[in-house]
């Protein structure tokens, strides 16, 4: 009996430390202020974004506070790094069961929107429509109406590595003067191709053109140089057998032919890849600027020791198309459609746009990316930034894309055929038939041509 | 013939199963290896068979030394205890086996197996499978397989310790039948001394992994070298007698002076003997005399339906005696019911065994 | 009597309650997935069988169904013939316990093994670059050896050999165990009949254990059908579908791409499969039986 008064004084006692945290855990009315606590989400490693919003909480705070409005803002926040896919299903499972975040990342707008997770932020951002940078809201718009917000404007980019050029023996006036070229439409995309094999062959990489691991957005640049088209003015996918047939051809010689692609780096990692563009095994790279952080670090540089060796440049004019171009392709963030404040919300995003736009700088200066508000691109973060500093002028080719139906899908299929075309197990016009089918099968509403 | 000669076999542990262990065996005999757990009978078998490699010693098959063989190369025919029988394959299939392992051809070899069931009488059973036969029918089949191929020796292992009484005797005679029949040497495992006098020309019966004693039935029964051999042989069995020899003719039971009927062949005046008689060499009068001085008390009578058997005490030494007189059952039955006493007559025949070597010292 | 039956249920209550949560309710909510056009949006609309036409319009499904079958048969049969070596081995010729413990050792590490720890094990002797194990291991004997993309190339070889190196143990022990208790007398008769080592190998310990040996034959095949991991883990299907069994293209139209209900469907027929196999085995066996009988 004695011993079981002991075990039950014991556990009451180490109970009570977790009901006492579990009490400050309520919404508390403190000195007539109402304390607003929102659920802030976020996946990977640019916590810069949620900070961001954090932070510009306190000033809003503060503009309440001088208003007379009796609200504080507060956070709670919950930043995972998990899946994308994953974090993304888990966003609209947590709306299922009504305890959704309030704000939130996301990877794939198209689906939340289809799903009707988003809130609309159109009377917000048309009333600030001029503090932003153009058509940073294609992407997310559907039938006029915008759900989601632009925190950056990254955009996807050639990377190549000036060492390359050195060693194969150009002199620094050429080498200054190749992202002029490329940008005054005179250097070709073949003249590239043709390049990254003359760096290979005469000894100044080992390879000369890679790219990322898995299946994503990058490769559609490349089509999209080869005069291929993914999609039309409406958003609606489009296959374009011609425009593929290319972009598989060249994916095939680049591993087989020239060589300039090793055939298994599909097989190959995140780490390895990083360390070969970093180190300069391989030459060239194509894909979104916030990577080169991660390639810097992969090869122990600093940023400014990778922005000396590493220039950044437009996809190229081709044969088939006309104008070199960057992508932009903002990570979003949103508003849960089911929030209990939508007002402060809001207020939350007019703030960034507005008044906040150096936190925004600081999340831009840290991935090394434009920002998508104006204010923010004068900041002097972004300036002293010595990758940024470099590539300010491609945000006057930036195209932004339209929510395309079906493009997961899509980018999958192509990148079962880009890893099979680079071992050299299938033909072009096998890959374009095959995805064809696939597409025909998984994809409603596909326009073929 | 074969020849075993010390053969000497140690398992782990140092465990001596076998030790100069000498043995030699006439073609066409039936010998039983005879003896209680442990004495190392399955062990000799077992090297004879080629399945156990000696430590020591080695066989000779009519001269020729084949301790090292394999089995197939001894020309044996085996039964088990446990029929050890191939589970799926037919009656039929599994007699053939041995000839289908010599490479005798098929037509060849099912011939001859079906005129060795018909000889043993299973002809009926060939298309059955092991599982379906009982046990008396399985043995019979291991015969069969043993048997087909014509060996020249044939091991049995305790083949009959699991079959019930009747069938017991049932194959006790299949086997001896086959033995004549065949004239095939048999060397036949068992610790049923009744089985082995039953069926064996001449007995070895073995005691912790050593011969007692090797002869015919008869003479291990009427004759038996030591105390184990006489307490082994013979149901019921011998009874034995505590004395000490007063002089050269003479013995005392435990104060009763008798005299010696049989002649020794040493010196034990004043030594500690012990007596064995068989049941039925002694009578008992109810009153005491010079011809029955001995007193016995007894405990319990059975009526065994050709004559009476006696359980009683002398001395410390518990004896059962026959007795042919039917007619004194109840007097008898009254005396055991109050440890009446009855008085014995040793008889004219009986075994002098020393302390404690065990020897029996009489001049037969 | 009927009390004893109340408290009966009574105690088995809990474990029924957690099958049917865990193991029931998931399986018909998969029937019912597969009858919808579940995806990222999760939003449930049904569509009736319009995922199984897709399964049967899908050229690759023909290709899937190929690799499945054979991969399922190929790796079955060499695991039961490794097994019943290892087993017959380690028992039965090799008469010393100590070496005998020792090797069925070694083949159980890879079943004890985390699958993903296996798995990137298999990855890295396998890299495709020079300095991959495989690889340099060759070029020791072979100088002028072009290093080779293993993974790449003979990826149906490379997923075989590494689901039966981890399925070895499994078998190998329940032969073992079961040629232990063969009774010792039928190989001594085999040996008197002068039976050789092979013969007695086919005669008396394959007949002795071909309950076991049909036993793992049905329990690879149900595993080899439903368990997908160390594909996933060291080929993921690819390249281009050379490797893709059923099991794992639900997983990837589900998890991957994001089409739950076709996911599902694809599940359910194998589950369909799985169970006609069932079936089929406990008529054979009924059957059988009743023969014997």
């Amino acid at each position: 009996m004695k011993k079981t008064l002991v075990l039950l004084a014991l556990s009451l006692l180490m109970l009570y430390p977790v009901f006492a945290a579990g009490a400050n855990e309520k919404p508390q009315i403190v000195a007539e202020k109402q304390v607003v606590t929102l659920k802030i989400s976020h996946n990977m490693d640019f916590t810069t974004i949620p900070e961001a919003v954090v932070d510009a909480a306190e000033r809003v705070n503060a503009r309440y506070a001088k208003e007379g409005k009796n609200i504080r803002i507060a956070f709670e926040k919950d930043y995972q790094t998990i899946d994308w896919t994953e974090y993304q299903n888990n966003i609209v499972f947590a709306h299922k069961i009504d305890d959704a975040p309030d704000i939130f990342a996301m990877s794939d707008p198209a689906g939340l929107m289809k799903a009707g997770l988003l809130l609309d932020l159109t009377d917000m951002v048309k009333a600030n429509s001029s503090k932003f940078v153009n058509n940073v809201f294609t992407p997310v718009t559907e039938n006029g109406k915008i759900y989601a917000f632009p925190p950056d404007l990254p955009v996807r980019v050639i990377y190549y590595n000036r060492n390359g050029l050195k060693a194969i023996g150009w002199n620094d006036a050429d080498i200054k003067a190749l992202p002029g070229k490329i940008q005054s439409g005179v250097f070709k995309f073949e003249d590239f191709l043709a390049l990254c094999q003359e760096v290979v062959a005469k000894g100044g990489a080992k390879y000369g053109l890679t790219h990322r691991p898995g299946a994503g957005a990058d490769f559609l640049d490349i089509l999209n140089v080869l005069g291929g088209q993914y999609y039309d003015e409406k958003g609606t996918l489009v296959f374009d057998e011609k425009g593929l047939t290319r972009f598989f051809q060249m994916t095939y010689d680049n591993a087989n032919v020239t060589k300039i692609t090793p055939q298994n780096l599909n097989q190959m990692g995140w780490t390895t890849i990083n360390t070969m563009v970093g180190t300069g095994d391989s030459f060239a790279y194509y894909g979104p600027i916030y990577s080169c952080s991660y390639v810097a670090s992969a090869a122990k540089l600093t940023n400014e020791q990778f922005a000396a060796q590493e220039e950044f440049v437009l996809f190229p004019a081709s044969k088939y198309s006309a104008k070199p171009f960057v992508v932009a392709a903002p990570q979003y963030i949103g508003i849960s459609a089911k929030t209990k404040y939508p007002e402060i919300c809001l207020d939350l995003f007019a703030e960034l746009a507005n008044g906040s736009a150096d936190l925004l700088a600081r999340h831009a200066a840290k991935i090394n990316s434009l920002s998508s508000v104006v204010a923010a691109n004068d900041d002097p973060q972004i300036a002293a930034n010595p990758i940024i500093k470099d590539i300010a002028y491609l945000a006057d080719y930036a195209i932004t894309v339209p929510t395309i139906y079906g493009i997961a899908n899509y980018r999958s299929e192509l990148f079962k055929q880009i890893v099979a075309l680079e071992l050299g197990q299938t033909t072009p016009a096998k890959a374009v038939a095959d995805m064809k089918v696939q597409i025909q099968l998984n994809v409603k509403d596909v326009i073929y041509k | 013939m074969i020849e075993i000669r010390n053969l000497k076999k140690v398992f782990d542990h140092n465990v001596v199963a076998l030790e100069k262990f000498n043995l030699t065996i006439e073609d066409g005999q039936f010998i039983a290896l005879l003896g209680p757990s442990g004495c190392g009978k399955s062990t000799t078998l077992n090297c004879l068979a080629g399945l156990l490699d000696p430590t020591e010693g080695t066989v000779l098959f009519d001269g020729k030394d084949v301790t090292r063989a394999v089995p197939k190369d001894r020309n044996i025919g085996m039964v088990f205890q446990s029929y050890a029988l191939y589970p799926h394959l037919s009656v039929l299939d599994n007699i053939a086996f041995p000839l289908k392992q010599k490479g005798v051809a098929k037509e060849e070899r099912y011939r001859k197996a079906k005129k060795v069931a018909d000889t043993l009488q299973i002809k009926h059973l060939l298309e059955r499978k092991p599982a379906q036969l009982s046990g008396g029918q399985q043995q019979r089949v291991a015969l069969c397989r043993a048997i087909v191929k014509e060996p020249k020796i044939l091991l049995l292992d305790e083949p009959m310790s699991n079959l019930d009484a009747r069938l017991k005797i049932e194959i006790r005679e299949v086997i001896k039948s086959i033995q004549q029949d065949l004239g095939v040497t048999a060397i036949l495992v068992t610790h049923d001394q009744e089985e082995a006098m039953a069926l064996a020309d001449k007995i070895a019966i073995l005691d912790g992994g050593s011969i007692q004693q090797y002869n015919t039935p008869d003479m291990l029964y009427e004759c038996p070298k030591n105390l184990f051999v006489a307490n082994f042989m013979g149901n019921p069995p011998m009874n034995f007698f505590k004395a000490v020899m007063t002089d050269k003719t003479h013995f005392s039971i435990g104060g009763t002076t008798l005299a010696c009927k049989m002649e020794l062949d040493t010196n034990l005046v004043g030594q500690e003997i012990k007596l064995g008689i068989r049941s039925h060499l002694m009578t008992f009068a109810f009153k005491k005399d010079a011809e029955h001085p001995l007193c016995l008390r007894v405990r319990i009578v059975e009526n065994l339906g050709k004559e009476l058997l006696v359980y009683g005490s002398v001395g410390d030494d518990e004896v059962r005696i026959t007795y042919p007189d039917k007619s004194q059952y109840q007097v008898l039955k009254a005396l055991a019911k109050e440890k009446g006493q009855v008085y014995l007559d040793l008889g004219n025949r009986y075994n002098v065994f020393d302390i404690p070597g065990g020897r029996n010292c009489v001049v037969f | 009597m009927k009390g004893k039956d109340l408290q009966g249920y009574a105690f088995l209550s809990p474990f029924l309650i957690l099958v049917s949560i865990f193991y029931i309710a998931p399986a018909i909510l998969t029937i019912i997935m597969s009858f919808s056009s579940l995806d990222g949006a999760f939003l449930w609309e049904f569509v009736g069988f319009e995922n199984y036409g897709k399964i049967f319009r899908d050229p690759n499904t023909f290709l899937i169904l190929r690799n499945t079958i054979l991969y399922i048969v190929i790796s079955m049969a060499i695991i039961v013939l490794l097994d019943l070596f290892i087993a017959t081995l380690t028992t039965y010729f090799i008469k010393s316990d100590g070496w005998a413990s020792f090797f069925k050792s070694i083949i159980m590490i890879p079943m004890i093994t985390p699958s993903v720890v296996y798995s990137v094990l298999w990855i890295w002797y396998l890299d495709a670059s020079d300095s991959g194990f495989i690889n340099s291991f060759i070029r020791f004997f072979d100088t002028d050896f072009v290093s080779v993309n293993w993974i790449a190339k003979y990826p149906f070889q490379v997923i075989i050999i590494a689901q039966v190196v981890v399925s070895l143990a499994y078998g190998a022990i329940i032969f073992s165990s079961a040629i232990r208790s063969i009774p010792d007398n039928q190989f001594k008769a085999a040996h008197v009949d002068g039976a050789g080592e092979w013969e007695i190998v086919k005669t008396i310990i394959i007949p002795n254990i071909r309950p076991h040996i049909k036993f793992i034959i049905m329990w690879e095949t149900l595993g080899l059908m439903t368990n997908y991991l160390n594909i996933l883990l060291i080929t993921n299907g690819g390249p281009l579908n050379r490797t893709e069994v059923w099991a794992l293209s639900a997983y990837h139209k589900a998890f991957i791409d994001q089409q739950y209900g076709y996911g599902a469907a694809i599940s359910v027929l194998l589950i369909l499969v799985v169970f006609m196999i069932m079936l089929l085995w406990m008529f054979a066996s009924k059957s059988k039986k009743e023969g014997e009988e």
